[in-house]
C-alpha cells in the first residue's frame, strides 16, 4: 500500500500512515472548517487496509487539540480499527500522546479506551 | 458628530466599560474558519500567565476554538436584502479567580427553545454525568450539513466545570441575539 502525507496546517493535522512499517500516526491539531471532507482520504486509506491489513500495526494519536466534530471522526476511526482488528485477527496498538500540562487529552484517550478493544498505552511528553 | 473632535471623549469611555467589565479581548464582526485560524497563534501567548496554570490556559483555549467554530456554524446568515445586519461578537473577560468567555450571535428565534433545552440539560449534570451523556451522544450522532456533531454545548460544559450562562434579546419578530457566558476558574 502506497504510504499516506498529508501535512499538517495550523488547523488539521498531520497524517502519516506507512504501511511498510506498521506505524500510523495522527498529529498536531484537528479543527478543521469540514472533518468529513478533510477525513475522507483517510477513511478511504483504512477501507482499503482493511482489504490487507498489517498485523501489528501501531496507531499514533499526538493531537495538541482536536474539536468536537474531529472527536467524532476519531471515534468512528478507531471503531473502524477494531472492526479491522476483529475481522483479521491483528494485534493492533494504540499510542495515545498527551502533553503533561493537559489532563484533558489524557482523558480523552482513556474514553475511547473505554469504548474501543483496542489496547491503549498512554504516553506522556 | 465629528469622529475626529470626539475620539478620545468615547475611547476613554470605551476603555472605562471594558475595564469595569473586565474585558481583555473583543472581536466584533465576520467570522470565519480564517477568522478561528487568526485567533489560534494569539491565545497561546496572550493567556501565558504564572499565576495560571497550563492546564487552566489550555481550558481557556479549547472553550475559545470551539465557541469560535460555533458562531462560524451556527450565526444567522443575513440575506443582501435585509436593512439591517447584526454581526456576531466574541470576548474574553479576566479577573483574580476567573475567566470567562462570552459570545452573541444572531440566531432565529425558532431556535431558541432547542438551544435553552440543550444548555439546561448541560448545567443540571455534575461531571460524571457530563462523561456520560457526552460519550452517548458522540457514539449516536452523526455529522451535520454544516460540519458539526452536536457536542459543543457538553465539550464547552465539561472544560468549564461550570453552569453556562445565557440570554436572548429580541431584535425582529423573527430574530433574537443570542448570548453565552462561560466561566473558567483560574484554581482547579
Amino acid at each position: 500500500m502506497e504510504i499516506l502525507i498529508i501535512k499538517g496546517t495550523e488547523d488539521t493535522p498531520r497524517i502519516e500512515f506507512d504501511y511498510e512499517k506498521g506505524e500510523f500516526t495522527i498529529s498536531g491539531r484537528s479543527l478543521p472548517e469540514d472533518v468529513t471532507s478533510f477525513y475522507q482520504p483517510v477513511m478511504v486509506w483504512l477501507e482499503e487496509f482493511a482489504l490487507k491489513p498489517k498485523v501489528e500495526s501501531k496507531f499514533n494519536f499526538k493531537l495538541e487539540y482536536f474539536n468536537t466534530a474531529s472527536s467524532k471522526i476519531l471515534l468512528d476511526i478507531l471503531l473502524k480499527l477494531e472492526e479491522i482488528a476483529e475481522a483479521s485477527g491483528s494485534s493492533f496498538k494504540v499510542l495515545w500522546h498527551s502533553q503533561d500540562s493537559d489532563p484533558d487529552m489524557l482523558e480523552a484517550g482513556e474514553e475511547y479506551a473505554d469504548i474501543v478493544t483496542i489496547p491503549f498505552e498512554y504516553v506522556t511528553y | 458628530m465629528s469622529l475626529k473632535t470626539n475620539t478620545n471623549f468615547w475611547l476613554n469611555e470605551f476603555f472605562h466599560l471594558m475595564k469595569k467589565h473586565e474585558i481583555i479581548m473583543v472581536y466584533e464582526g465576520e467570522f470565519s474558519q480564517d477568522i478561528t485560524k487568526s485567533f489560534l497563534s494569539m491565545t497561546e501567548s496572550t493567556f501565558h500567565n504564572d499565576q495560571v496554570s497550563e492546564s487552566v490556559t489550555k481550558k481557556v483555549y479549547n472553550i475559545m476554538m470551539e465557541a469560535l467554530q460555533n458562531i462560524c456554524k451556527h450565526e444567522f446568515k443575513f440575506s443582501a436584502d435585509l436593512q439591517e445586519k447584526t454581526e456576531s461578537i466574541f470576548m474574553i473577560a479576566e479577573n483574580q479567580h476567573e475567566y470567562q468567555i462570552i459570545t452573541g450571535n444572531t440566531i432565529n428565534s425558532n431556535v431558541i427553545s432547542i438551544i435553552k433545552d440543550k444548555i439546561d440539560k448541560v448545567n443540571s449534570l455534575d461531571q460524571d454525568g457530563l462523561k456520560a451523556l457526552y460519550k452517548e451522544a458522540r457514539l449516536n450522532t452523526t455529522i451535520s450539513d454544516v460540519g458539526g456533531a452536536g457536542l459543543g454545548f457538553i465539550d464547552i460544559a465539561r472544560k468549564s466545570g461550570n453552569p453556562i450562562s445565557y440570554h436572548f434579546e429580541k431584535l425582529t419578530e423573527t430574530l433574537h441575539f443570542f448570548t453565552q457566558m462561560v466561566t473558567v476558574n483560574k484554581q482547579l
